[in-house]
């Protein structure tokens, strides 16, 4: 709480936009003989970050003894089969992380877009505090705010336990702040006098938002349903306390299969999730540069 | 167009008094300009003056109606105005045509008409040739014309 003051305080009296599209630009720097060294270091880092342990991932999941090394004798793809068909909670699962995903992330990008929107545009008096409550999450521990939703959803008036919205209250607190801070930054892109210089040429606000700023914020607020998406179907901490049977997600299961020691199942469920991310991420990417694109032409 | 009169107009931003008790007469035809150092209120003034901001005393008149006072505050669409902002304001995803062209989608003109209306803002400002750019591929200058045409092309 004290480090979000403190960052309003350093940021927050300066003001900033972008008007005329020509933001941060990309420089190359000549690095000469210092070339292949970099290179490699740079790899160096990657390759124990990223490539090892996607290539184990894979690795594991298509073989029979995920320790030996891989070849013919040794391949499988019973574990997609086992982690796919077999094991009882799995399908379940990824259709409640996927709904969950798709639900929380659509919920989100328009409550954390309206917070950003009256925040932003100061639209009435004390809407800074808003700021607080959509920023506030971030410092609760997923475990703590789990246990708070436990205790009040398990007893009447209102009972979610049980059900997979219990699960959507909890993803829906703990993904806000990071929906806020892209939506916030999104309008902080977009001066206010934009929108004005459509009013008073005859726009009301409605037209304004409709022909000026959704069409200037639209990457923006897609990213943000993307990281929230993203940011879900990887929830452990909250999810783990708060399942029930029948609402079980992926990153529980992966948590059940390693309790059998089912490195192989593992694997499988964890390349569904790289990929789907993949997936994801990629499709913001190019999104963004299409819309690059259009402003070049 | 009709006389503008702004009288004891007063705008306070917290307990700071930004425009206080500012009295003038622009009569029909008329040009003035507003001259004074940063902050002394001139942006505020025209803000009032466009109806984004509501004053705290006083009130504004266009000839007869009034369309800012503490209690009445006539939307900035409904004033037939035009503004030129400190940014310009250019809308960055819309070619040069398509930001002239965006206030005449307000008027009930003909469509013949209209493209008249836009061919001559932009050869008012000299920029036929670059209609169909986008504002990143102008230069600061050619920014404003173009916000000067979009100001113009409704005629206000």
């Amino acid at each position: 709480m004290a480090l979000i003051a403190l960052q309003k305080k350093i940021l927050g009296r300066r003001g900033f936009s972008t008007v005329g599209g020509k933001g941060g630009q990309r420089r190359l720097v000549g690095l000469g003989w210092a070339k292949l060294p970099v290179l490699l270091l740079v790899m160096f880092v990657l390759a124990l970050s990223v490539f090892l342990p996607y290539w184990i991932l894979l690795k594991a999941a298509l073989s029979k003894a995920w320790a030996l090394p891989l070849d013919w004798d040794n391949f499988t793809l019973n574990n997609f089969s086992f982690a796919l068909f077999q094991f009882s909670d799995t399908q379940a699962a990824i259709v409640n992380t996927f709904k969950l995903g798709i639900l929380t992330a659509t919920a989100g990008t328009l409550v954390a877009t309206l917070i950003a929107y009256i925040t932003n545009r100061n639209l009435f008096p004390g809407s800074r505090f808003l700021t607080f409550f959509a920023l506030a999450p971030l410092v609760i521990p997923g475990v703590v705010l789990a246990v708070g939703l436990f205790i009040v959803y398990t007893q009447p008036p209102i009972v979610l336990y049980g059900t997979i919205w219990i699960l959507f209250v909890a993803y829906l607190t703990k993904e806000m702040p990071v929906g806020f801070a892209q939506a916030e930054s999104t309008f902080k892109s977009i001066h206010t006098e934009l929108e004005d210089a459509s009013r008073i040429i005859g726009a009301n606000r409605l037209m304004s938002l409709k022909d000026i700023t959704a069409p200037l914020a639209r990457s923006g607020l897609i990213a943000a349903w993307c990281f929230i998406f993203i940011g879900v179907i990887r929830e452990l901490s909250v999810s783990i306390l708060l399942f029930a049977p029948n609402s079980k997600v992926v990153s529980v299961v992966i948590f059940d299969l390693k309790e059998e020691g089912q490195i192989g199942a593992i694997s499988v469920m964890g390349i569904l999730l790289l990929a789907v991310s993949f997936v994801i991420v990629l499709g913001v990417r190019w999104m963004m540069d299409r819309d690059v694109v259009a402003t070049r032409e | 167009m009709a006389t503008v009169s702004l009288r004891g107009l007063t705008k306070k931003f917290a307990e700071a008094a930004a425009v206080e008790d500012f009295d003038l007469e622009i009569s029909d035809g008329e040009f003035v300009a507003l001259l004074g150092p940063s902050g002394c209120g001139k942006t505020t003034t025209l803000r009032l003056i466009a109806g984004f901001l509501q004053p705290d005393g006083g009130e504004i008149r266009v000839g007869d109606r009034v369309v800012s006072s503490p209690s009445v505050l006539v939307p900035p669409e409904r004033r037939s105005m035009s503004m030129i902002f400190q940014s310009y304001a250019v809308w960055p995803h819309m070619t040069v045509a398509q930001n002239v062209a965006y206030g005449l989608k307000f008027k009930k003109w003909p469509r013949h008409e209209s493209d008249q209306k836009i061919a001559k803002a932009l050869r008012l400002v000299h920029l036929e040739s670059l209609k169909e750019r986008y504002p990143s591929e102008l230069s600061g200058g050619q920014q404003q014309r173009v916000a000067l045409a979009r100001a113009l092309v409704v005629e206000p």
